[in-house]
This record gives C-alpha cells, sequence and structure tokens, in this order.
C-alpha cells in the first residue's frame, strides 16, 4: 500500500465518521424540534379558534418531526453499518498491504495467488461499501424532502401566529422562528450528508 | 457487537466503557475498553485486539466522535491489549500511546513510529487530559514485567488492566459485580495463574488500598463498585500466588 492509498483510507474513514457525527446531531435536532411543536399546541389551544390555523400548522410540525425520526432512525441504522463496514475494510486493507508487501519482497511466484486473493476480497468488500453508500445516499435524498417540507411548514406557522392576541404573538413568533432556524439547520445537515454520501459513488 | 455504557459523568469528565460483545467469536477473551472525555481530547485505555477493532470504533462512535482520540493508554504489551494500535493510527496518526518504558520498543511492532509512544517511568507519572490531572500508577509483575494502571483521583475511578480480571461465563453479562463471593469464584483462576510475585502484589495492594476508590475497573469482566473494591483488595491480598504455584491444580 502506497502513501496515497494510505491517505484515501484515512480520508474514507473520516467521511464515514462525520457523517455519524452529523446523524447524531440530526436526532438531537429532531427531538428538540418535538418538544417546540408540542409547546406550540399548547400555547395555541389557549387561545381557542383564533389560533386554529396555528394550532394546525403545529400538529403537523409535530407529524413532521415524528416523520423525521423515523426516517433518521433509518439513515442511522445505515451509518453505524457503515461505520462497522469501514473499519473491517481498514483492518482488511491494513492486513492485505503487509501480505502484498511480503509476497513482493519475497519475489516468488506463488505469491500471484495471495496477491489475487487479497485483491478479490478488497475489491469484494468496495463493491459492499458501494451498495451501502447507495442506500444512505437514498435514504438522504427522502430527508432532504422532509427538510424543504420543514420550512413551508414553519413559514406556515409563522404567518399563522399573526392571528394572535398581541401579547401571546410575540411568544409564538419566537417559537415558530426557532423552529424555522432549526429545519435550516436540518436542511444545510441533510445537504453535507448529501454530498459525503454522493462523493463516495462518484 | 459492543455496547458504550457511561460510568461516571461531572466536572468536564466523562468515563464510558465499551463491554460485552454477544457477536464475539468464542476463540477471543472478552475485553473492556475505557474511554475518558476530557475537554476536548478523549483517551482509550487498552483499545484491545486488531480482531475486535471494528466492533470497539463502532460502539464508541455511539457516544463520541472518534477523531476527538487524542491518545491511548496501554497496561502493558499483550496482544489483546494493544495489537489495535496500527488500526488507530491508519485512522488518526497523530495518536499517541502511553506504554511502560519497557515495552516502547517492542509495542510498535503492532504500528506506529518513533513519535507514537510515550514511555511510562518505573514509578509512573502525572498525566494530563485536556486539563483533567490523571496518574500512571506502577503495576509491574502483576502481570507484566512493566506493568501500568490509571488513576483518575476526580473521578475515583482505577483503571486495573489485568487485575480484578475475571473470566465470565458466555451467558452472564454483567457489567459491575452483583455478588462478590459468586463473582470472585471467576477472577480466582486467573489471579492465581497470571500474578507471579506475591512482593509485586503486596506492594500493590498497600498502594490501592490508600487510594480512595470509587469503581476499580479491569480489563477483562465485571466493574468492581463501592465497598466491592475494597473487598478484592483484601482478597487479593490473601491469595496464594506466585510462580511455585503455576502448573496444573
Amino acid at each position: 500500500m502506497g502513501t496515497a492509498d494510505s491517505a484515501n483510507n484515512v480520508e474514507d474513514f473520516e467521511q464515514v465518521v462525520s457523517l455519524n457525527e452529523a446523524a447524531k446531531r440530526l436526532l438531537r435536532r429532531s427531538f428538540e424540534i418535538n418538544l417546540h411543536a408540542l409547546n406550540a399546541i399548547v400555547q395555541s389551544k389557549q387561545s381557542g379558534d383564533r389560533l386554529r390555523g396555528f394550532n394546525e400548522a403545529a400538529s403537523q410540525i409535530r407529524a413532521w418531526s415524528g416523520e423525521l425520526h423515523t426516517q433518521l432512525e433509518r439513515l442511522g441504522s445505515l451509518v453505524r453499518e457503515a461505520v462497522v463496514q469501514a473499519s473491517r475494510f481498514v483492518k482488511r486493507k491494513h492486513t492485505a498491504g503487509l501480505l502484498l508487501s511480503a509476497v513482493r519482497r519475497s519475489g516468488k511466484q506463488h505469491g500471484t495467488a495471495v496477491v489475487a486473493g487479497c485483491e478479490a476480497s478488497l475489491s469484494a468488500h468496495r463493491s459492499e461499501l458501494r451498495a451501502l453508500w447507495r442506500r444512505i445516499v437514498d435514504a438522504v435524498d427522502d430527508l432532504n424532502q422532509l427538510g424543504l417540507m420543514a420550512c413551508v411548514l414553519s413559514r406556515s406557522a409563522i404567518i399563522e401566529a399573526t392571528a394572535a392576541e398581541p401579547e401571546q404573538r410575540a411568544q409564538l413568533e419566537e417559537v415558530t422562528k426557532d423552529f424555522y432556524a432549526k429545519s435550516e439547520e436540518v436542511v444545510v445537515i441533510v445537504r453535507g450528508l448529501g454530498k459525503t454520501a454522493r462523493s463516495k459513488l462518484a | 457487537m459492543k455496547k458504550a455504557v457511561v460510568l461516571s459523568e461531572g466536572s468536564g469528565c466523562r468515563w464510558s466503557v465499551i463491554a460485552r460483545d454477544p457477536e464475539r467469536p468464542s476463540h477471543l477473551i472478552d475485553t473492556n475498553e475505557y474511554l475518558i472525555n476530557a475537554g476536548e481530547m478523549t483517551m482509550l485505555t487498552d483499545p484491545g485486539g486488531q480482531e475486535i477493532f471494528p466492533a470497539v470504533f463502532s460502539a464508541l462512535s455511539e457516544i463520541c466522535d472518534p477523531r476527538t482520540i487524542t491518545h491511548i493508554f496501554a497496561s502493558h504489551q499483550d496482544p489483546d491489549v494493544i495489537s489495535s494500535l496500527g488500526l488507530w493510527l491508519a485512522f488518526n496518526p497523530a495518536i499517541r500511546c502511553y506504554a511502560s518504558w519497557l515495552w516502547c520498543t517492542f509495542i510498535p511492532h503492532f504500528g506506529g513510529d518513533a513519535h507514537t509512544l510515550i514511555p511510562l517511568p518505573d514509578e509512573g507519572m502525572p498525566i494530563e487530559l485536556g486539563g483533567r490531572p490523571l496518574q500512571a500508577i506502577p503495576a509491574h509483575y502483576l502481570h507484566s514485567s512493566g506493568n501500568l494502571h490509571l488513576y483518575d483521583p476526580g473521578a475515583r475511578i482505577l483503571f486495573s488492566g489485568d487485575i480484578g480480571a475475571a473470566l465470565m461465563p458466555p451467558d452472564d453479562a454483567s457489567l459491575f459485580v452483583t455478588d462478590f463471593d459468586r463473582h470472585i469464584k471467576l477472577a480466582d483462576g486467573f489471579h492465581r495463574r497470571w500474578m507471579g510475585s506475591r512482593e509485586a502484589r503486596d506492594a500493590w495492594c498497600e498502594r490501592a488500598a490508600q487510594l480512595p476508590i470509587e469503581m476499580l475497573c479491569p480489563q477483562h469482566g465485571a466493574i468492581y463498585r463501592g465497598p466491592d473494591v475494597g473487598r478484592f483488595i483484601n482478597w487479593f491480598a490473601g491469595l496464594p500466588i506466585g510462580v511455585l504455584r503455576a502448573g496444573p491444580r
């Protein structure tokens, strides 16, 4: 294994790790959004019919948050699998590198079979990883749609909040703006995830 | 796969253990890896053999960003302790590894270069991790001739390498000792055979008895907590060990 190969190795590994960290961050955001939406529903219910529209928007946000959680669990399990696969790949590559170096130094004919075996094993593992990355890209695409929907829902909640009494309006606007900021953050994180995941298929 | 469990958290420092792998092949001894997060830095104690690297890496990723791992602490040179070093360095070549000076030219056979190892002197030394003071404590000849443990005075946790180790039956996944008398039977044979020096044992027991220890965390088997720590030290102090006792029992 040459230096460039080793560098790629580290880069591959780091990408999986950063993906895992992003997925963990998204899960935390999903939990926070759910809490905010619940809080908004409680507040709007106190105002009766006047805030029926806001209540509806907040309920949809809550349902959205549940859907986000489900999708994140799907992504999380794929990313966990990728972490396991990537660490197995590093181990296999490390061992193959040592074996190949020994075979090349020996200069013996019987080494050809060992080299072929190592390369076939690494290639099979690469294909498995690639298939896994494809599934991750699909999951990220679904998340991206959800992220965009969140932005629409939060804009709708901001509009509905204007129907509130002035003393409650400020409070609801704060909740909805915070939700909007978190939705945007989700979109940014998901885009980052998509970029990382797609680069593995390039 | 292994699971990561938080053992102690407070004052900007967190101890976790990565333990109990139900998928571990039976020909590999089960190991515990401990993770200490302090400030922006993380230390991994006895990271394990290269066969279990994927299991340790993925369990650890659940509770911490593996890119924060800056240091490894190797209690001694055994393969189940540190043969994964080369793989950790493949992930992050800047990781540095504390180990007894005695093994600093042996351990690099598992990976690393002239800068990877930080030699620990025989008398031990203070180690700072992200502003957290830790202490490497000598435990030579228990069982390795260059053997050190790691003490955290803030959390009152002693990582004790092979001391306190027990060979648990496959159906026992308990993380903590719950019935000392039952548990110690699982530690008995291990200590009688592996611990070859009574003098070294007496010195270690005297040293350990003077430390306030809430948790004694071995590399194999269950963790001792509270009064079980003192019970273990007393039990070990009275155990017949030594080279003459080696052999069939």
